[in-house]
């Protein structure tokens, strides 16, 4: 599991430094008469210096560092030429085998250099649990363990990965601020969602972050939200199948997440009317579920739309009236804009609203079936209004032509705009 | 340099007067200590008098600068003769009112009106955020509110608001006066129709405020205590007069800026505008431009008054 240019390193160490053989198991001490020196360096076939100093006390502090080297370098000898493979699994079999089904393990079993190995996240001589705070692996400190290869340019590019914005934007989202600023270990990191051992791109359905995984995924640290989320239409479609079906970051977003109360997030005040209408206002869907159009013209227009628009965050906006996690159609009897519960929803806002509240559509959408009355009215003023300006503007520009013409006969600075 | 001469005059009869009077008094002193005192007093007294000429001949040149004012302003406005008030006191501050509610709802409603129009934001972000600008509006209401009081008391209880009623109702003569004013805008008719106290243009302006003061009135106030209207009408209804309070907003606004604006303060013979709205005078030119009948009505009465003040 070590990178090849180590194993390279340390058998051209065997090589070059020769020390009496005196026993077949050499002891730690014994090992370190040479790698105890700082200065002890090869130079591998390629021109690179490589340095075969162990850091003994660092050892002694890895969570290895009770048992002597060669329960993992069985094969080493005083002195020794180039060591085998240090084989993890022997131990760490569980994880060695979740390992070789992983987008990394499958590289590097094809004999990639640049894809991780157990040590690229672990370490090798100063392994610590992730538990301790020191340990790359500890909860605060994987962001920086995963961005050493993944904020690489060379890297994105090679394994065609997600722009380095990407991550950036995770150290600014809600879980990013909370484990780096906030210094909170319940925080989600890159593990949590991704896995560990086993991480597999998105596309994959085994892997953690497929759509169909992610209710779940996230539901393991927001178990409340997921039974709500379960119960609602979106949750009933996304285990029905239907691809369009949202699941939590077709709305929260991904590295993205920001608190409601962000204005960046898209699940803001501001934003929502926007993140729904993605779906909403979409023809197809629409259609092809039967869900009744124009949602998002309709509340723009309306002054909660525009209150909204205008920073209002007080203002109804989408889930203020459908719900959040728990949305369910207006045809279920316990859908919050049910008809029958339209007037404990209003009354969220509007004190002592009645049954009156529901007569009539939240949504107005001006046409001859869905509101007459606004519609009449709309048709009149149309109609009023263009009449009455044109003949404004035919009675004022009748005047200024009378004038011109009265102005030419008495030649400028004559009797003009007199009789 | 008359002036000045005049000036000289007066100071040495003052000046003989006070040697006279201090001959008197310094009788009996010794040479020497009579002509120091004769000279204090000299001094003291010609200091008074400088004073006293100073401020005079201030107050005369003010007096000077304002006549000549006038003389011109007469020289300039020869025709316009007489002075007439065409709206009393009452009326103008009913108007200033008036227009600052009006301005101050159109401000802060048309951004709801409009939100994607670039100076929208602009406009609610002045207030402070739409949690005030609705404030600002609300304020306006109530200042509309007064004003239709206003108007309707002062319409049955004066005299002045009464007659205006019944001038501003619309009557066949204004129609008549319509196809006369086009056919003398088209050049058919050398003169211009002759009005009365209010010509249609103004009446037209008058009941379009009548009319949008119910229409926003009433839509806005089912607005304002929506929750209330809510408990007796149902939501379709609210739906009718938030549509309503919008359109007749629009109209209203339109009819303000084209029309009012048009003949009050672009139109050529007024612009930039007229101060009337602000003193209520209008120059005996302007009323036999504009209102010859009325003014013919006033000539006659007084005429009538007069002489019934002779027989009596």
């Amino acid at each position: 599991m070590m990178r090849p240019f180590l194993a390279a390193a340390l058998a051209a160490a065997a090589l070059f430094f020769t020390v009496p053989a005196v026993a077949a198991t050499p002891g730690v001490g014994e090992c370190m008469e040479c790698h105890g020196d700082k200065t002890n360096e090869m130079t591998l076939p390629n021109g690179t210096t490589v340095s075969l100093f162990v850091d003994m006390q660092a050892y002694r502090s890895s969570v290895h560092g009770g048992s002597s080297c060669t329960t993992c370098h069985a094969d080493a000898k005083a002195p020794h030429e180039k060591l085998k493979k240090v084989s993890c699994g022997k131990c760490h079999g569980d994880a060695e085998k979740s390992y070789a089904g992983s987008s990394h393990g499958k590289l590097h079993a094809k004999g990639i250099t640049d894809v991780p190995g157990c040590d690229g996240c672990h370490g090798r001589h100063d392994i610590r649990k992730p538990k301790d705070p020191a340990a790359r692996t500890f909860r605060l400190n994987i962001v920086a363990t995963c961005l050493r290869c993944h904020k690489d340019r060379a890297i994105e590019q090679k394994y065609n990965l997600p722009d380095q914005k990407v991550m950036a934007a995770y150290e600014q989202s809600v879980h990013g601020m909370a484990s780096k600023k906030s210094g909170l270990t319940g925080s989600a990191v890159c593990v949590d969602c991704h896995g560990n051992h086993s991480i597999l791109p998105g596309d994959l359905p085994r892997s953690a972050t497929h759509r169909q995984n992610i209710p779940k995924m996230c539901g393991k640290c927001h178990p409340g939200i997921l039974e709500q989320y379960d119960k609602s239409v979106h949750g009933k479609g996304m285990r029905g199948g239907i691809a369009e079906s949202p699941v939590c970051t077709d709305c929260h977003g991904e590295h993205t997440i920001a608190k409601i109360h962000d204005p960046s997030s898209s699940v803001s005040s501001r934003n929502i009317p926007k993140t729904c209408s993605g779906c909403h206002d979409k023809e197809a869907i629409s259609t092809r579920y039967a869900l009744p159009k124009k949602r998002f013209s309709s509340y723009m227009d309306s002054f909660h739309g525009i209150a909204v628009e205008y920073g209002m965050t007080k203002a109804a906006n989408c889930s203020s009236c459908h719900g959040v996690h728990d949305i369910l159609p207006a045809a279920d009897p316990a859908s919050s804009v049910n008809k029958a519960n339209l007037p404990k929803t209003c009354g969220k806002c509007h004190p002592n609203a009645g049954p009156n509240f529901a007569k009539g559509d939240v949504h107005v959408e001006v046409s001859p079936k869905k509101a007459m009355g606004v519609f009449a009215v709309r048709l009149f003023y149309t109609i009023f209004i263009s009449a009455l300006v044109m003949l404004f503007v035919l009675h004022l520009g009748l005047e200024l032509y009378g004038r011109w013409n009265r102005r030419k006969e008495n030649g400028p600075g004559g009797k003009e705009g007199q009789s | 340099m008359a002036e000045d001469d005049r000036k000289d005059a007066t100071r040495d009869a003052v000046g003989r007067e006070i040697e006279s009077a201090m001959n008197g008094q310094v009788s009996g002193l010794p040479p020497e200590q009579a002509e120091a005192l004769r000279e204090k007093i000299r001094l003291r007294v010609r200091e008074e008098i400088e004073r006293d000429l100073r401020a005079r001949t201030a107050s005369d040149r003010k007096d000077a600068a304002h006549l000549a004012k006038e003389a011109r302003k007469k020289e300039k406005h020869g025709e316009e003769g007489e002075t007439f008030i065409r709206f009393n006191r009452n009326f103008r501050f009913q108007h200033m009112v008036m227009f600052s509610s009006v301005i101050l709802l159109i401000i802060t409603g048309m951004p709801l009106k409009f939100p994607n129009f670039i100076l929208s934001r602009f406009v609610i972000n002045f207030w402070g955020g739409i949690q005030y600008s609705t404030i600002v509006h609300r304020i306006g209401a109530a200042m509309l509110i007064y004003f239709m009081i206003h108007h309707f008391l002062y319409t049955i209880l004066t005299r002045d608001g009464r007659r205006d009623f019944w001038l501003l109702l619309p009557k066949l003569e204004d129609a008549k006066d319509i196809v006369h004013n086009i056919r003398h805008f088209l050049g058919k008719l050398p003169d211009k129709p002759r009005f009365g106290r209010f010509s249609y243009i103004e009446k037209f302006d008058y009941w379009a405020v009548y009319w949008g003061c119910i229409i926003m009135i009433g839509s806005g106030l089912f607005l304002w205590f929506e929750t209330d209207v809510l408990r007796f009408l149902p939501k379709y209804a609210l739906d009718v007069a938030h549509e309503m309070h919008s359109d007749e907003a629009m109209l209203a606004t339109l009819a303000i800026v084209i029309w009012h604006f048009y003949n009050v303060h672009f139109n050529p013979d007024r612009f930039p505008g007229t101060l009337l709205w602000w003193h209520g005078r209008m120059s005996e030119h302007e009323m036999k431009e504009e209102h010859p009948l009325e003014l013919e009505e006033i000539v006659a009465r007084r005429a009538k008054e007069s002489a019934e003040v002779s027989n009596g």
